[in-house]
C-alpha cells in the first residue's frame, strides 16, 4: 500500500544558495513529525513547498500515491494541506464561527455547517468561546480558531509553526493535547520547533535538518536528546571540542575591565501574558565582547530593545558604567554612548526615503559634529559621510543616493558606521552579518573587534554560531527567555550549546 | 404643552432633511464595512441628482429618471473605485479630487443638457403615498406615512443592507476584507472583487441621495445642491456605529435636529439655533471618544490593500 | 524613480488634464487653445487678474502648509476648514475687544490669537489620538462642522454687527488692517506671508534636529522611535503648528479681506489646502506654486467665461482630474525613495498593524 505522504528528491534553491537539498520523507496518517533544526536549517522552506508558497526545484510529492502540485496556499486547501503561521490571520473584530466560515462557498455554510464546527471543537476538546470576538480571546485560544478554521476545510495534513513560542506557559499543556488529539484523530501533523523537551512530548518522529538537508528521521522514543542536539549542530554525538579556527583574540585577561553593562534580574512579559525575557542577568565588561547566541526568537531581540531603551523591562534594572539606566530614555541612552545595530535595518536601522548621509545623521542629529550655529550643517553631514563611505567603502560612493538604492551590505555599513561612531560606552549589535556576503561579514566582524579593542564593551547577539563563537570572548545561550548558561568559546562543544540552546532537561 | 403641530411639523421635516443624508451615510457605511473610505460621497449626490433630472427630463418619467441616477452613482462609485484600489490613490484625496471633478462636470453637463436657464428646467417627480390608515394618524401619520416612494426605499434598502451584510455569506466576507483584507484573501475571498462591489454599491446609494433631492424635493437641478449633505452623511457614519441601521437613524437625527433648528428660528430667536446643528456632530464626537471607535470602525478602512505587502 | 522622472510625470498629468478640460470646451462650442489662452494670461499676467489670484492663494497655501506639516509627522490633518473658522473667530474677537491698540502690535497679537485658536482646535484631535488612539481623520472632520456652527452663533449673535441684513460682525479697526500690497487692488500681504512660512517651514525641516525628527516620525516611526525620538510629542507638536497655520488663513481672511468675521467665510479653503499638499508632493517650498496654479485656475475660470463663453465649470473639471492624475502620478507602485507618500502608506499600515496587535492582545 502506499504511504499517505511520499515526498521524494526534493531541492530548492533561491539564487546560488540551496535552501532544500533532496528531501526525503514518508509519512502516514495519525502521526506527529517534528522538524527539528537550526534557523536557515530548511524547516519552514520545506513548509512553504509542502502548502505552495514555494514551488520545488526538483522532486516529487505524492499523497496517496498520486503526484500531487501545490501552487498555491489555496491549492493546498483543496489537497488537505493546511498550516498555522506564528503571526495568525484572523479577524479580530469578529467571532470565531465568523472567521473559519469567512470565504467558504455558499453551501459549506449552512446552519448544519454551525453546528458541525461545535462538534469539530468537542470532539477535539478545544475550549473556544463561540460567544466572543477574536480580539477578546487569550492567544492560546486564537490558536485553536486558526487549527479549526483547517480543519474545517478539511485538512488531514496540518503543519505547526514553532506553535508554542506565542503562548503563555500555561497554554502549552492544553494545546499539546489538543495536538495529541488531532493526531490520534488520524492526522498527520509537522510540528516545526526547537524545543526538545516539547518535541518529545508530543513528537512520534523527528526529522532534524541542516543546511537544507535532512540529517536524519528518527523515532523520538529511542533516541537520547544528545543525539539529537548533536545531529541538528553538524556534529559527531561524541563530544569532540570545537576547533576554533579563529584570529588569534587581543584579550588582557590579566588586568579585570570594570563592567561596562550589567543587566540584573531582568523580566519582560507580553499583553498577551508570555514571558519573554526571564531573570535575565549578565554583563559586559569594557573592551569585551560578548557573545549571545540562541536560535531565533527566544527573546535575543527583545532583550536588545530593553538595553537600548525602546522595550521598557517589566522587572529588573540596568547599570551603565555603573550608573541606572533601567528608567531612561532612547535618547538619553544615545546621549549616554550607546551605539545599537538593530536587527532589521530596513524597517528600523534606516530610513530607506533618506539619503546616505542623512542616514548616517539621523540618530545622532543634534551633536555638535553635525550643526553649525544652532542649525544642521547639511555641509558637515556631506563631509562626515563622505569620510565613512571612502572609511567603510560604501559603494556607490555617493553619500547623497538614497539608500534605497544600496545593497544589503552596504546599508548594513551605514548603520554600522554610524553607531560604532556613536558608540562610547557600549555598542549592541543584532544579527549584523544577516544576509551578508563572506567579504562584507569579515568587515563587519573586523570593525567590531576594533570597538572593543578601544575600550568599548560590546553585546553581540546573533543566531549565526560559528559567528558568535569566532568574535566573542564569552558567549551566553539563550533559551526562551533564560539565558541557559554562559561558556567559554575556546573550550566547549557544539553539542554542550546545541542542548543550551535548547533548554534541554538537565538529566540528559 | 406641546405643540403637536409644530411636532408633526418636525416630524415631516426629519424624514425630508434626513433622508438624503441617510442614503449617503448608508452608501458610506457598505464602502467602509468594505474597507474604503467614501468621502466622494458629496460629489456622488451630484452625479445622481443630475441622472435624475436629466433622465426625467429626457423621458418625463420619474422612474428613467431613478434608474439614470442610480446608474451615474455606479459610474462615479466605480471611479472612486478605480482610484482607490487599482490606483492606491490616498482615499482622502481620491475622494477629494472627485467632489471636485463631479461638481465641475454637473454643473458643466447640466448647462449642455437643460440650456442656458439651467435651473428652470423643471422635472416630473414622485409625489407622496400615503399608506392607508396609517397615514391618518395623527402627528406622525402625515409625517412618517405620507411620503414620497424613495423614503420607503430607504427604509427597505437599510433593512436589506442590514441584512446582508450582518447575515449574508457575501456580507460576512465584505466585513473580512474591511476588518482584514490579508486575513480574508488567506481565506479564498475575492479582496478586490468585493471592494469594487461595495464601492459601486456604495456610489449607488449616495446617487440615491441626490435622486431624492431632485424628483422629491425640488424637482429641478442646481449647482452644488448637494450642499455638504454627503459630508454629514460621514458623521452620521460615525454616530452611527458603522451599521447601516444606525446610520440611518443618526442620519434622521442630524435631519431632525435641522428641522428643529429651522423652527426655532422662526419661533423662538432668543435660542442660539445653531447648538441643534451643533448637537449632532457633538454627539458623534463622544460616541466616538466614550465608546472608542476601534470596537466599531472596520480595523482596515482607509489603507490599500497590497498582496505582496507584509 | 529619481526627481526627473517625476517632474515628467506630473507634467504629463497636468496636460492630460487640460487636454480634456479642452475637449469639453470643444463641446461647449469654443476654441479651447483660446480660453486657455485668457485663462493664464489673465489670472497670471494681468494686473488685476493675477491680484485676484494671490488673493485666492493665500488662505489655501496657509491651508496647504496645515496640512503638509502634520502628514510629514504622518498625521492626516482635515481638519484645516475648522482651524480656519476658529482662527479667524479668535482673531477677530481680539481685534473688535482691543480695537485701540497700534497696527504693528496689534496686527502681530491678532496673529497670535489666531494661531493659538486654530492650534487649540487642532490639539483636541491630536490629544485624542495620542492617548485615547482616535483616528484623526474623523475627529478632525467632525470638529470642522463644529467649528463653522460656532462662528455662525458668534456672528449671528454675540459679534452681529448693528444693523446688519446678514449675519457678520462689526468692521476691524482700520490700524488692524493688513497692508495692500498690489495699489488700487484688494491684493493684501497674506501670500507673502504664508510664502514666508513655506520658506521658514522648508528650512525647519531640514535645518533644525526639531524639525529633522518629525519629518523621520513621518518617513518610519520605528526608525524615529530608535532614534530617540518622542513620537506622541512629535504628533502633537505637528498638530499645533498645523492649526495654527491654519489659524493664521482665517485671520488673513478676517484682516485682510474683509474686514469683518462672515458666517461661512471659508469657502472650503481647508480642503483646497489637502490639494494644495498633495500636488506639492508634501514639500513645503512647493507648495506656493501649486496654491497659485489652483488659484490662478479658479480666478481666471470667471474670466474666461466672461471673455469668450466658456462655462466656468469646465475650470472645476479640470481641477478634479488634476489632483486626481497627479495623486495618480506620485503613487504608482513604480514609485520609491524620494516621494515621501510611500513611506508614510507603509507607515500607517505598521501603526495600524501595532495597534491591531494591541488590540488582540
Amino acid at each position: 500500500m502506499d504511504p499517505f505522504l511520499k515526498v521524494t528528491g526534493i531541492g530548492k534553491s533561491f539564487g546560488a544558495v540551496r535552501a532544500l537539498h533532496n528531501v526525503n520523507l514518508l509519512a502516514s496518517k495519525g502521526e506527529c513529525i517534528a522538524i527539528l533544526g537550526e534557523n536557515g536549517a530548511g524547516k519552514t522552506t520545506f513548509a512553504s513547498v509542502l502548502i505552495g508558497l514555494y514551488q520545488p526545484d526538483n522532486g516529487e510529492i505524492k499523497l496517496g500515491g498520486t503526484p500531487v502540485s501545490v501552487t498555491s496556499p489555496a491549492r493546498a486547501i483543496e489537497h488537505g494541506i493546511g498550516m498555522i503561521h506564528q503571526h495568525f490571520s484572523l479577524v479580530g473584530a469578529m467571532t470565531a464561527e465568523e472567521n473559519i466560515l469567512i470565504g467558504l462557498p455558499s453551501t459549506k455554510r449552512s446552519a448544519e455547517a454551525r453546528a458541525r464546527i461545535r462538534q469539530l471543537c468537542s470532539d477535539f476538546d478545544f475550549n473556544v468561546d463561540f460567544d466572543i470576538r477574536v480580539t477578546e480571546m487569550p492567544v492560546g485560544m486564537k490558536q485553536r480558531v486558526e487549527i479549526l478554521k483547517a480543519l474545517f476545510r478539511d485538512v488531514s495534513i496540518l503543519i505547526l509553526d514553532e506553535p508554542t513560542s506565542v503562548l503563555a506557559p500555561t497554554e502549552v499543556a492544553p494545546f499539546l493535547k489538543g495536538v495529541r488529539k488531532l493526531v490520534a484523530n488520524g492526522c498527520l501533523v509537522f510540528f516545526i520547533s526547537h524545543k526538545l523537551d516539547e518535541i518529545r512530548e508530543i513528537a512520534d518522529r523527528v526529522m532534524i535538518m541542516r543546511h537544507g538537508r535532512v540529517e536524519g528521521v528518527l523515532p523520538v522514543a529511542t533516541t537520547p536528546m544528545a543525539h539529537m542536539s548533536a545531529l541538528m549542530m553538524g556534529e559527531k554525538p561524541t563530544g569532540e571540542t570545537v576547533e576554533t579556527p579563529k584570529a588569534k583574540k587581543a584579550r588582557n585577561d590579566t588586568s579585570p575591565a570594570p563592567d561596562a553593562l550589567v543587566v540584573s534580574d531582568v523580566c519582560l512579559t507580553d499583553p498577551g501574558g508570555a514571558e519573554i525575557l526571564q531573570d535575565v542577568t549578565l554583563s559586559v565588561k569594557a573592551g569585551e565582547i560578548l557573545g549571545i547566541a540562541g536560535i531565533d526568537g527566544n527573546g535575543q531581540t527583545e532583550l536588545s530593545e530593553v538595553i537600548t531603551g525602546l522595550k521598557r523591562q517589566t522587572s529588573g534594572a540596568i547599570h551603565l558604567n555603573g550608573t541606572e539606566i533601567s528608567s531612561a530614555s532612547i535618547a538619553s541612552r544615545i546621549a549616554d554612548g550607546i551605539g545599537f545595530v538593530p536587527e532589521d535595518r530596513h524597517a528600523e536601522g534606516l530610513v530607506l526615503s533618506l539619503s546616505v548621509e542623512e542616514n548616517m545623521a539621523f540618530r545622532s542629529i543634534g551633536e555638535d559634529r553635525f550643526m553649525s550655529g544652532g542649525l544642521i550643517s547639511r555641509r558637515a553631514m556631506h563631509e562626515i559621510a563622505s569620510d565613512v563611505v571612502a572609511a567603510f567603502d560604501i559603494r556607490p560612493p555617493d553619500p547623497k543616493l538614497n539608500a534605497s538604492a544600496l545593497s544589503g551590505g552596504n546599508q548594513q555599513k551605514i548603520v554600522l558606521a554610524r553607531e560604532v561612531a556613536r558608540a562610547r560606552n557600549l555598542l549592541v549589535v543584532v544579527q549584523p552579518t544577516k544576509g551578508l556576503d563572506v567579504g562584507a561579514t569579515e568587515f563587519v566582524q573586523n570593525q567590531i573587534r576594533a570597538v572593543a579593542q578601544s575600550g568599548v564593551g560590546v553585546l553581540y547577539i546573533s543566531t549565526e554560531l560559528e559567528h558568535v563563537l569566532d568574535i566573542s570572548d564569552r558567549v551566553a545561550v539563550m533559551a526562551f527567555g533564560r539565558i541557559t548558561g554562559v561558556v567559554d568559546p575556546e573550550n566547549t562543544t557544539l553539542q554542550d550549546i546545541g542542548l543550551l540552546m535548547t533548554a534541554a532537561p538537565e538529566e540528559e | 404643552m406641546i405643540d403637536l403641530v409644530l411636532l408633526g411639523d418636525v416630524l415631516a421635516g426629519t424624514a425630508r432633511l434626513g433622508t438624503p443624508i441617510a442614503f449617503a451615510a448608508l452608501g458610506g457605511v457598505i464602502a467602509e464595512r468594505g474597507g474604503l473610505y467614501n468621502i466622494g460621497l458629496e460629489g456622488q449626490i451630484l452625479a445622481g441628482a443630475l441622472g435624475a433630472a436629466a433622465g426625467s427630463f429626457a423621458t418625463g418619467s420619474a422612474v428613467i429618471g431613478l434608474g439614470c441616477g442610480i446608474i451615474c452613482g455606479l459610474i462615479s462609485g466605480l471611479l472612486l473605485g478605480y482610484m482607490s484600489i487599482r490606483l492606491r490613490i490616498n482615499q482622502l484625496v481620491g475622494g477629494i479630487a472627485l467632489n471636485l471633478l463631479l461638481a465641475g462636470l454637473t454643473a458643466f453637463l447640466s448647462r449642455q443638457i437643460f440650456g442656458a436657464q439651467a435651473g428652470g428646467a423643471r422635472v416630473n417627480g414622485f409625489s407622496q403615498i400615503d399608506i392607508p390608515f396609517l397615514s391618518d394618524l395623527p402627528v406622525v401619520g402625515p409625517s412618517l406615512f405620507s411620503q414620497d416612494p424613495l423614503f420607503y426605499l430607504l427604509i427597505g434598502l437599510a433593512i436589506a443592507a442590514w441584512f446582508w451584510l450582518m447575515k449574508s455569506h457575501k456580507g460576512l466576507d465584505l466585513r473580512a476584507v474591511g476588518e482584514n483584507p490579508k486575513a480574508a484573501d488567506l481565506a479564498g475571498v475575492p479582496v478586490f472583487r468585493m471592494q469594487y462591489l461595495a464601492i459601486a454599491v456604495s456610489g449607488a446609494l449616495a446617487a440615491l441621495a441626490g435622486v431624492h433631492l431632485v424628483l422629491s424635493q425640488v424637482y429641478v437641478f442646481a449647482e452644488g445642491m448637494s450642499a455638504g449633505k454627503g459630508f454629514i452623511a460621514l458623521a452620521a457614519i460615525i454616530l452611527g456605529r458603522w451599521s447601516p441601521i444606525g446610520a440611518i437613524c443618526a442620519a434622521l437625527f442630524f435631519g431632525f435636529c435641522d428641522a428643529v433648528q429651522f423652527k426655532l428660528q422662526f419661533t423662538s430667536p432668543e435660542i442660539p439655533y445653531q447648538l441643534f446643528l451643533i448637537l449632532p456632530y457633538l454627539a458623534s464626537l463622544i460616541a466616538l471618544v466614550v465608546l472608542g471607535a476601534k470596537a466599531s470602525a472596520p480595523a482596515s478602512v482607509g489603507l490599500p490593500y497590497d498582496r505582496e505587502h507584509r | 524613480m529619481n526627481r526627473f522622472t517625476m517632474q515628467r510625470r506630473i507634467a504629463i498629468a497636468l496636460l492630460l488634464a487640460l487636454s480634456v478640460g479642452g475637449v469639453l470646451i470643444l463641446l461647449d462650442g469654443h476654441n479651447p487653445f483660446e480660453a486657455y489662452k485668457v485663462l493664464f494670461l489673465e489670472s497670471f499676467l494681468n494686473y488685476w487678474g493675477f491680484s485676484n489670484t494671490l488673493v485666492k492663494a493665500s488662505p489655501i497655501l496657509l491651508a496647504g502648509l496645515a496640512v503638509i506639516i502634520p502628514m510629514r509627522a504622518g498625521v492626516f490633518n482635515i481638519g484645516g476648514e475648522g482651524q480656519i473658522y476658529i482662527g479667524g473667530l479668535f482673531g477677530a474677537v481680539f481685534a473688535l475687544a482691543i480695537p485701540d491698540l497700534p497696527g504693528l502690535l496689534g496686527v502681530p497679537l491678532i496673529f497670535i490669537a489666531a494661531a493659538g485658536g486654530g492650534a487649540f482646535w487642532a490639539a483636541i484631535p491630536a490629544y485624542l489620538k495620542v492617548y485615547r488612539g482616535t483616528n484623526e481623520v474623523i475627529v478632525t472632520l467632525l470638529m470642522n462642522f463644529i467649528a463653522i456652527h460656532i462662528v455662525s452663533y458668534a456672528v449671528a449673535g454675540p459679534l452681529l454687527a448693528e444693523g446688519a441684513p446678514y449675519p457678520y460682525s462689526e468692521e476691524v479697526s482700520e490700524a488692524y488692517r493688513l497692508p495692500i500690497l498690489m495699489p488700487r487692488s484688494d491684493t493684501h500681504v497674506g501670500f507673502v506671508f504664508g510664502l514666508a512660512m513655506a520658506v521658514i517651514l522648508y528650512f525647519w525641516l531640514r535645518f533644525t534636529p526639531s524639525g529633522f525628527q518629525l519629518d523621520l516620525v513621518g518617513r518610519n516611526a520605528r526608525a524615529a522611535a530608535y532614534a530617540g525620538v518622542d513620537q506622541k510629542k512629535t504628533v502633537i507638536r505637528a498638530m499645533l503648528i498645523g492649526g495654527g497655520l491654519a489659524g493664521m488663513a482665517g485671520a488673513i481672511e478676517v484682516i485682510g479681506l474683509k474686514y469683518r468675521l462672515f458666517h461661512l467665510f471659508s469657502d472650503g479653503y481647508g480642503y483646497d489646502g489637502i490639494v494644495v499638499a498633495f500636488l506639492a508632493a508634501l514639500n513645503p517650498i512647493v507648495a506656493p506654486l501649486t496654491a497659485l496654479f489652483l488659484a490662478g485656475l479658479s480666478a481666471g475660470a470667471g474670466t474666461m467665461q466672461r471673455a469668450v463663453g466658456v462655462d466656468s465649470s469646465v475650470i472645476e473639471v479640470v481641477e478634479g482630474l488634476v489632483v486626481v492624475l497627479v495623486a495618480a502620478a506620485l503613487v504608482t507602485p513604480r514609485t520609491r525613495s524620494k516621494s515621501i507618500l510611500k513611506p508614510l502608506a507603509k507607515n500607517l499600515r505598521l501603526r495600524r498593524q501595532t495597534q491591531r496587535q494591541k488590540k488582540e492582545a
